[in-house]
Parts: C-alpha cells; sequence; structure tokens
C-alpha cells in the first residue's frame, strides 16, 4: 500500500492509508481535523462538507484515494488571517445553535458565492438546500449567506 | 434576606499573583484551594484573570438550546461585567453547581435567582475592594462594564485591579442585593452565541470529537429485532478488515435501556469498526412472540377502543349521559407513529475503565443519571465514575438516556482501553428510543350555550420506557379542581369542563421508547388542539372565540414538582392565542384552498400560539405559506435565542408533522438515513414571524414550549384550506404531497 500524499489547508501530509477510506475519516482521524463532521456518511445531510480545488464535496462519500492532487479545505482553513466572509456573516446574523451541521452549511456556503457572487434568494435556498440542520436555523443561514455576498463585494469593491 | 453562614463560603483566599477565591457554594464542597496560576476564582461562576479578562462559567450542558450564552449573562448582568470583553466555559461536573442535568426546558427558570446572586455577590466584592482603595463608603460607588467608579470624583478601578484587594474584603453577611430588573443592560437584549467564534471555525468538541490517548473505536451491531439477542457470531470477515483488533459480545443488561445485547467490533479507527461491523456474520436469537408491526400494533391499539378496564385518570361529571343531549358531538380517532430524534450529531461516547476507576466524555444531558448507568453496568462503585459533558449536537430528547454511555464503559473495561463508541445514522434510526406511538378517542360536545361540556378521552399508548408505567397523558384536558397538586402537573389547559373523562390504556410493546421534545405534549395537543377545532367547525364557532370560551379564567392550579413553581395563568394563554390570531390576520379572507390554523398552549411552564397558513394545490400538492408564533416565556434573557428557539420548535414541529414516521417491520424499526426518513430543507421552510409578549414575570421554559401546538396548527390550516380532517399522522400518509 502505497503512502498518499495529500494537501489539505495548505500542508502536504503524508499518509498511510487504504485507498478506499473515506476523506472525512482520514481528516477526523488520522488527522485529528474534527471540524469536518460525520451525521450520515451517505452524502444526504452535508455536514462532511470540505472544498476540494475550490468547490463543495461530501467527505463521506469521497475516497481519499481519488483527492489526487487537488487542494483540500477544511472548515479549519477557510479563515486565513482573518475570518471568511461567511464566517462574519454568520457572526453577525447569530446562526447556530447546536451548530454541529454548521462547519458543512459554511463550508457549502463559501464554495456556492465563489461560483456565483450575486445570488437571488431563491438560489440561495436551492444551494443550501442539500445541508440539513436539525435545530432549524435555515432563516439565518438564508440572511448570512445574502449578508456574506455583501460583504464580498465590498471586498472586491 | 438570608443570612450567609461562612461555611456555605470558599475559604477566602489570595493566590500567589493576588487572586481570590470566594463564593457561595451549595452546602457540597469547601475549601477548594485556589490555583496558583494568577488566575483569581471569584466564585465557581466567576473568574478573574490576572491581565483582567473575565470568565463566567456557564453551569449546566448546552443541548443547542444557547444556555451557554444565556446563563452567563444573568451572572455578567448582575456582576456589571462588560458582555463584549467576557469569556465563557462550560462547567465541569461539580456538586458546587447543583443540578447540572438538562430537560424541562428549565435550565434559565431554575438557576436564574442563583445566578443573579453569584454575580450581585461578586460585584459587592469588587464593590468593597474600591471603596477599601479610595477610602470612602461602598455607597459612594458605582459599577459600569467591568469597572467600579467612584461617584464624587470620577475615577475608576478595573475589575481585574481589583481582584486581589477583593480577596481580602470581609465576606459579606448578607446577600448584596439584586438589581432592579428595569435597569437591565444586558438581559433581554439580543446577543450571538457566547463560542460562535469557535463554532464558525470548526472548534468546538462535540462527543464525537473528543479524544482521549489510547483510544480505539468501537462500532457495536445490535439485533434488528426488538429484544433479540445474539445466538452465534462468525467474526472471520470482521477480524480481517485491517485496522479491526477484537470483537466483543455484549450480553446487554437487565434493564435494557440501560445496555442491549449485540456485537462490537472493536479497532483502531471508525472507518474500520465500521467496515468489520458490516462483515460480521451474527445469527440471531430473535425472541418469542410475533414479530411487531405497525400495523398489528395499530390493531392491538383499536382493539383496546372502548376498554372497560382502562385506567381512569380523571373524572368529573357524567360525560357518556351528557353527550347525547348536546347538539354539536364529535366522535373522532387520532394516531400518532413512533417518531425518531435524529439528532444531527450521531450517538456516540467515550469512557476509560483503569485501575478501578471509570472516566466518561460525551454528549450527556443527565451527568448524575449517567453516572449512576454506568456504576451499575460496569460494577464499579458511583464514586469511582467521573462524567464529563462535552458540547452536544443537538437531543430533543435521545440525550436523556445513558445508554451509550454505558455501551462505552462497558466495552473499556472489557478490552482494557479508552472506548469511543460511534453509532451510525441507521443504527440510530434502527435502535432509537423512539417517541411512543398512540390512538386517541375522544367524544366530546358543545352545549347550545356554545361551550364545551362535555369530553371524553381515551389514551391508548405505548409506554415511554425511560419513566415505565402507563402511556403518555401529559397535556390533556382535565377540569378545575380534581387532584390538581398532584396529577396536573403538566397539564395542558386546566378548564372547567363539567362532563369530564381521562381513561387510558396501556399497550406493551418491545419496540423501545423514550422521551421527544415535550413528552407526552407532543401527542396531547395534537388530539386536544385537533378535537377543540372539530368542535368549532361542528358547532359554527370561530375556534379562537371557542378556545378562549374554553380557557375562561380558571387560574387555581398549582403546578408540582420543584422544577415548576408557577402558577398558571389562563390570561396568558388567552394573550398568546388572541395575539396570534391578530398578527395573521385571523378571519380575514383567503382565496380559495387556502385556509388558517390555529393551536396554542401551555406547555410545561409557558405559553405558545401559531396561526399556520396553507393552501392545496393541483396534486394535492400542500403549501405552507406563513407560520406566526407567539410565546410568553417570562422575562426574556437572551432576545436572539428565544427568537432562534421558536423558529427551532417550529420547523421541528412541521418536519414531524409532515413526515415523521418510524415504521416497524417484521418486529424490526426500518433503519432508514435522511433520504428516507425526511426532514425538513432550507427550500421548503415557510416564513415564520416571531413574536414573544414583553414579560416582567420570571423567565420559565422555552426549548420545548413552541413545539406541541405546530402540528395542530398545520392539520387545522388543511381542514380550513380543503375540509379535509387529517386524524392520523404524518400527513404525507393521507395523500398529499409536500
Amino acid at each position: 500500500m502505497a503512502p498518499l500524499t495529500l494537501s489539505i489547508n495548505g500542508h502536504a501530509h503524508t499518509l498511510d492509508v487504504v485507498a478506499d477510506v473515506p476523506l472525512l475519516w482520514v481528516l477526523r482521524d488520522e488527522l485529528g481535523l474534527t471540524g469536518t463532521k460525520f451525521g450520515c456518511g451517505r452524502g444526504l445531510c452535508g455536514a462532511c462538507t470540505v472544498h476540494l480545488d475550490g468547490a463543495a464535496v461530501r467527505s463521506c462519500t469521497t475516497a481519499v484515494g481519488s483527492v489526487g492532487a487537488r487542494r483540500v479545505t477544511t472548515i479549519e482553513g477557510l479563515a486565513r488571517d482573518a475570518l471568511h466572509p461567511v464566517q462574519a456573516a454568520w457572526i453577525e446574523a447569530d446562526v447556530p445553535q447546536c451548530g454541529y451541521c454548521q462547519a458543512g452549511q459554511i463550508m457549502a456556503a463559501a464554495a456556492f458565492l465563489a461560483q456565483n457572487s450575486r445570488p437571488s434568494d431563491d438560489e440561495i435556498q436551492v444551494a443550501m438546500s442539500p445541508n440539513l440542520c436539525r435545530c432549524g436555523t435555515y432563516h439565518r443561514i438564508r440572511r448570512a449567506v445574502r449578508r456574506a455576498a455583501e460583504l464580498m463585494a465590498e471586498h472586491r469593491a | 434576606m438570608t443570612a450567609i453562614t461562612r461555611r456555605e463560603f470558599f475559604v477566602v483566599s489570595a493566590t500567589a499573583a493576588g487572586g481570590l477565591v470566594i463564593g457561595r457554594t451549595l452546602g457540597a464542597q469547601s475549601d477548594r484551594p485556589a490555583p496558583d496560576d494568577g488566575t483569581a476564582r471569584l466564585s465557581p461562576y466567576i473568574t478573574i484573570h490576572r491581565d483582567g479578562a473575565i470568565e463566567i462559567t456557564a453551569p449546566k450542558p448546552d443541548v443547542g438550546t444557547g444556555t451557554i450564552t444565556s446563563l452567563p449573562m444573568i451572572v455578567a448582568e448582575e456582576l456589571d461585567a462588560d458582555w463584549t470583553a467576557i469569556a465563557v466555559r462550560q462547567a465541569e461536573i461539580d456538586p458546587v453547581y447543583g443540578d447540572q442535568g438538562v430537560g424541562g426546558s428549565d435550565s434559565v427558570m431554575s438557576h436564574y435567582n442563583r445566578l443573579r446572586q453569584a454575580g450581585a455577590l461578586g460585584r459587592a466584592l469588587l464593590v468593597s475592594a474600591a471603596a477599601a482603595r479610595w477610602g470612602i463608603p461602598p455607597s459612594e460607588c458605582r459599577t459600569e462594564r467591568s469597572r467600579v467608579v467612584n461617584r464624587a470624583t470620577g475615577a475608576a478601578l478595573a475589575y481585574g485591579e481589583l481582584a486581589a484587594l477583593a480577596a481580602r474584603q470581609p465576606v459579606p453577611s448578607e446577600l448584596p442585593p439584586l438589581k432592579d430588573p428595569n435597569s437591565f443592560s444586558l438581559i433581554g437584549t439580543r446577543q450571538a452565541g457566547a463560542t460562535i467564534r469557535d463554532v464558525v471555525r470548526g472548534g468546538v468538541t462535540y462527543g464525537i470529537d473528543m479524544r482521549v490517548p489510547g483510544m480505539l473505536r468501537a462500532v457495536i451491531q445490535k439485533c434488528p429485532v426488538f429484544g433479540g439477542r445474539v445466538r452465534s457470531v462468525d467474526d472471520a470477515a470482521a477480524r480481517a478488515v485491517p485496522g479491526v483488533r477484537r470483537i466483543v459480545v455484549l450480553e446487554g443488561a437487565e434493564r435494557h435501556i440501560w445496555l442491549r445485547p449485540g456485537v462490537a467490533v472493536i479497532a483502531e479507527s471508525t472507518w474500520a469498526a465500521l467496515k468489520g461491523r458490516d462483515a460480521l456474520k451474527i445469527v440471531w436469537d430473535e425472541g418469542d412472540g410475533a414479530p411487531e408491526t405497525t400495523a398489528a400494533l395499530r390493531q392491538r391499539f383499536a382493539e383496546r377502543d372502548g376498554d372497560g378496564a382502562a385506567r381512569v385518570v380523571r373524572r368529573a361529571g357524567d360525560p357518556g349521559a351528557a353527550l347525547p343531549g348536546l347538539p354539536h358531538t364529535v366522535d373522532a380517532t387520532y394516531e400518532l407513529p413512533f417518531l425518531a430524534h435524529v439528532p444531527m450529531e450521531p450517538i456516540n461516547c467515550v469512557a476509560d475503565v483503569a485501575n478501578g476507576r471509570c472516566h466518561v466524555w460525551g454528549p450527556i444531558q443527565l451527568p448524575d443519571k449517567a453516572r449512576e448507568v454506568v456504576s451499575s453496568v460496569i460494577g464499579l462503585p458511583k464514586d469511582a465514575v467521573t462524567i464529563s459533558v462535552t458540547r452536544i449536537g443537538g437531543g430533543f430528547g435521545r440525550r436523556l438516556l445513558s445508554d451509550y454511555a454505558a455501551e462505552a464503559a462497558f466495552l473499556s473495561k472489557t478490552v482494557g482501553a479508552p472506548i469511543q463508541v460511534v453509532w451510525s445514522r441507521e443504527d440510530d434510526v434502527a435502535h432509537d428510543y423512539f417517541r411512543p406511538a398512540a390512538r386517541h378517542r375522544v367524544r366530546a360536545g358543545v352545549s347550545a350555550t356554545g361551550r364545551i361540556a362535555a369530553w371524553d378521552h381515551q389514551v391508548i399508548g405505548t409506554p415511554n420506557d425511560a419513566y415505565p408505567g402507563d402511556a403518555e397523558t401529559d397535556g390533556l384536558l382535565a377540569p378545575q379542581g380534581t387532584d390538581a397538586a398532584h396529577d396536573l402537573d403538566d397539564s395542558l389547559t386546566p378548564c372547567l369542563i363539567p362532563h369530564y373523562q381521562l381513561r387510558v390504556s396501556t399497550v406493551a410493546t418491545r419496540v423501545q421508547t423514550g422521551s421527544l421534545r415535550a413528552p407526552g405534549h407532543n401527542v396531547g395537543a395534537f388530539v386536544v388542539q385537533s378535537v377543540i377545532d372539530e368542535l368549532a367547525h361542528a358547532s359554527g364557532i370561530d375556534p379562537l372565540e371557542l378556545r378562549l370560551r374554553l380557557i375562561g379564567d380558571a387560574a387555581d392550579f398549582p403546578f408540582a414538582g420543584p422544577r415548576r413553581p408557577w402558577f398558571y395563568d389562563p390570561a396568558r394563554l388567552k394573550r398568546v392565542l388572541q395575539a396570534a390570531a391578530e398578527r395573521a390576520g385571523w378571519g380575514g379572507r383567503l382565496p380559495a384552498g387556502s385556509g388558517r390554523g390555529l393551536a396554542g398552549t401551555f406547555t410545561m411552564s409557558s405559553y405558545a400560539a401559531h396561526v399556520i397558513e396553507a393552501s392545496i394545490g393541483s396534486g394535492n400538492r400542500l403549501a405552507i405559506h406563513r407560520v406566526v408564533s407567539v410565546v410568553d416565556c417570562g422575562r426574556v434573557v437572551n432576545a436572539s435565542g428565544v427568537e432562534a428557539q421558536i423558529e427551532s420548535a417550529v420547523i421541528d414541529g412541521l418536519s414531524a408533522a409532515l413526515f415523521g414516521e418510524v415504521e416497524i417491520d417484521n418486529g424490526r424499526a426500518v433503519p432508514k438515513n435522511f433520504d428516507t426518513y425526511r426532514l425538513l430543507r432550507n427550500r421548503e421552510v415557510p416564513p415564520i414571524e416571531t413574536h414573544v409578549i414583553p414579560s416582567t414575570e420570571p423567565p420559565t421554559g422555552l426549548g420545548e414550549i413552541p413545539y406541541p401546538a405546530v402540528a395542530p396548527a398545520l392539520t387545522n390550516a388543511i381542514f380550513a384550506a380543503t375540509g379535509t380532517r387529517i386524524r392520523r399522522l404524518p400527513i404525507s400518509a393521507n395523500g398529499f404531497t409536500i
């Protein structure tokens, strides 16, 4: 079994893992990055959302062997010098309740806004629907994504 | 004011760096030594660090209801601390904090006074220190935002500077006075979650994130059939999975709710444990008796309808004799399914049994109960078991049980290493302790004077395994004056119904059950609020008006139990109903195919009402257009948190009403994941308008309170829109598409 080298949050990691282990478990159990959550194991809830080259993927159904050279970003790596605008908007809107799904929501929102910088309300709701929240923070998520889009536009201006 | 005796305090002592240890204990611990690292523990709730940073401790675990923010806010208010510079931490499990169990929506309610006192005591000591420094009486000082200010000169001293001096002040002989609530500057405001920066960066440790050195992972396969046991295991394939270390057979405990039989795969990683579990070949002894099915259970419920042996819980007058004489009557049978909790964080726990001690870390809601269960299951004395509570990724009632702590502890003891047990989502749905299923039969009638005059109610249901006994009857109507102090602890609406009977028939089942958000009420309110609506339509009386007449002014119902000292006030229930109706435009015209439904309850300690507007389109497609929710929970601590809890209860209630159902087939719960156990998605939730009745009453509960009235408000709206009365949940089983 050849070791795999992955780029995770800007750092290279060489791991002795079997190729078919889901990326989720490599992040959580091998690398101790527990911000990415296990919710369903079948790509149905979005709690495990990470970025591969900036695109949102479900790490629970992504085999680590399929990642290749793509850059993995987890919630721990989303903020750089400052909070990501999505995180800042999340704080403004006081979104989380239990908080367990929120990393996945934030990662999904960040990837969405990177692709669609001026979304309509409908587009926001559709884009965020794959991410379940059992506590029901959906309305605040909508407001926070809207606000994050504003913050990102301001930043570009 | 009660005098504080010296034994109720920690000994006042200074740390090497000028710290302070003092505080009003609850009589349990004393003389805890001050930490010697420059921090000053003003009390179990207040720590002032050397650099002046103030840390406030939340005494209870946070299940997701925001108590990690609201409880410290109470302390900070009386302390006059600058909330923008406060750090918050969750308390360790320690008797000094009193009862740290979470439940009954009573954390703020039960801790409000104690936390105010803690804050006031801290403030008094700091003022005393400043007064001594300035050589003035304490009355010439005031406080604001973590500073003491000399009224005469305007000079100020920060709390951080005063901590060391405060340590040398005499212990007050009386409890310091509390603030006039009219002067609150923090309680009642909107505040973001105190740990939100950690949450949005993925930095919060939930149970499933706990790591202990040397920890192994375990995934347990339990018998799919309720009550089954392991007969034999072929574990060769499981052992061959890389990373799998060992297979352990669990016989289970005598109380199945504490530990059930199964086969555990112990592995070096969670994935290996999951794969190993999938590779197990187990022969089960499925037990005797016919396998349970949803249809068979419904049939057994039906057979008990009209059961002469049903236990009479409440009786007044003679509804059987009165009903035939009433001009408008309803005879309705309601059926509610088992519901799963599916908290977002899957079931998990860590335990380490070593050297005659056991340490448990997990998303545990009742730490004392967990200690009792673990101690019993592994045969260690209770004081050898330490419980540490992590952040909890949702409860909804599931985390009241300690089975997962017992699993981890048992396996750790067997294996001789720290163990983290993790359940898959399918395990969670199949092996949950479900909200009990029930069938309610109500015969009720309205008199010629337009009042509900008779109500004959039979509850037929499975018991709640967490509280063995009868099927749940919380949240049901009862007439005035019948054993109110003892049995009406959780009554929904004490009322004047002259002819009333409540009977209960309990149907034994192997299906495992437990408490779900507002236990008992989440079924009882659906039935009561639906039947009131049926009576309103049968008699041509407006559903709001019929409720107002029913509630009347009957107020003499004290609610028993140490957690609920409050008296029910009918005016407050009427007010939330009227406010919801008014804000929703009740009585206004709607297009054909649209309707509004109303429901409102007194649940546990607070009041909530909803008006829902819905319509049915082509293909029997249900659309929910608007939810208006009004709550009275006494004085609000965190306005942002209160709004969030209302939205949470509404969305949870809608999901359950629309889709919630656990199917029992061939003696087992059909395992599901989020594709087949459906919850509302972001784009499916309607607009929700939340309103809180401004109140100066003491804070009462909220996490569960708005939940029970949501489902009946929706089905009442569907009736108003279509003339179709839904008496069996979920709504999706009635031919509506959503």
